[in-house]
């Protein structure tokens, strides 16, 4: 930045403007979201490989607890989907304690989430699953899929609740922008957007 | 920037300022009920118990439907310019489409006899 010290104001060099026309960290969010998106894509390929390629593929989900856990699950990450939007209204609104606001309340739903999904595994794990084991004498490879699958997702989930967290903390106290929760929100929403395919894709498929 | 400021200035015009919020607050509720309605179609389309290719074709597409959803109306894609879709969107989708060349392998795996076995 060069400052013109006889007249003491600065002048910016004019930049070209961006062909997407968005900031810089909403243009990297979407480069990670669309990384991210193939590293899913490519898992949830894996799976489909595994599934197809075994005769003897476990089919081990009730309608009750899994399947009703698992709607309770999405259920909740959708509807922190829609506190995380109202959040990215009110911080552009500039209504920054009610943004605040609305970003606890997703926070709180994302833990519901995890708290749900981790009751789930640990279920699981007392009747005899494993990454490697299959209590029902199918194949082994279940397991892997399953909490290969579902635990990545889990990480991308506790991810964004800390991310939410920080940023909450920090756009209260004013040092962060309202894009910054805005492109928090696009992660978020991609982690809901993530799990719109898990869950018919690894619990539906997989119903008895 | 604080709640403070805003709403002293809003103070006089609070009820036309709560009315501009509902707009985009009730059409994102109508987009998130979309959405739930849609996860209890694919419970019940489960339910049915359609033959697995139906059934695998059912559920790929009500996913896309609210992946579509999500990425239009909640991750705003609708509001950036053409060109941010068609590049993130459009290669992520050309890289899947890549990615089915794995099937024929996977089938190839039900021919597979070992030496000797009919």
């Amino acid at each position: 930045m060069e400052v013109d010290m006889a007249h003491g104001a600065s002048h910016v060099p004019e930049l070209e403007a961006s062909p997407f026309g968005v900031e810089t960290r909403k243009l990297v969010m979407w480069l990670f979201i669309i990384a991210d998106a193939v590293t899913f894509g490519v898992i949830l390929f894996g799976y489909g490989f595994l599934r197809v390629g075994s005769p003897n593929w476990t089919k081990p989900f009730d309608f009750a607890p899994t399947i009703v856990n698992g709607m309770v699950m999405t259920a909740v990450l959708l509807t922190s989907s829609l506190t995380m939007l109202f959040a990215v209204e009110a911080a552009r609104a500039e209504r920054r304690m009610e943004s605040v606001r609305w970003l606890w309340i997703t926070i709180v739903l994302g833990v519901l989430f995890a708290t749900l999904h981790l009751r789930e595994w640990f279920a699981m794990f007392r009747e005899g699953w494993s990454p490697s084991r299959n209590p029902l004498g199918g194949s082994v490879m279940f397991g892997g899929a399953f909490f290969g699958v579902t635990g990545l997702h889990l990480l991308h989930v506790l991810g964004g609740v800390v991310a939410m967290v920080v940023v909450a903390t920090k756009f209260r106290r004013g040092r962060l922008q309202p894009g910054h929760v805005e492109t928090t929100g696009l992660y978020w929403h991609f982690v809901d957007l993530v799990w719109m395919f898990v869950f018919p894709l690894v619990y539906l498929l997989n119903a008895r | 920037m604080t709640d403070h400021g805003s709403a002293a200035g809003a103070a006089g015009n609070a009820p036309s300022s709560a009315r501009a919020r509902l707009g985009p607050r009730a059409k994102s509720i109508m987009i998130w009920i979309g959405m739930l309605v849609i996860v209890v179609l694919e419970v019940v389309a489960t339910y049915l118990r359609p033959s697995m290719p139906a059934l695998l074709s059912a559920l790929l597409v009500l996913a896309a439907i609210q992946a579509a959803f999500a990425l239009i109306y909640f991750m705003h894609l609708r509001y950036e310019r053409a060109i941010l879709g068609w590049s993130m969107v459009g290669g992520l989708l050309f890289v899947l489409s890549m990615m089915n060349q794995i099937w024929p392998d996977a089938l190839r795996v039900f021919r597979l006899r070992l030496p000797g076995q009919p």
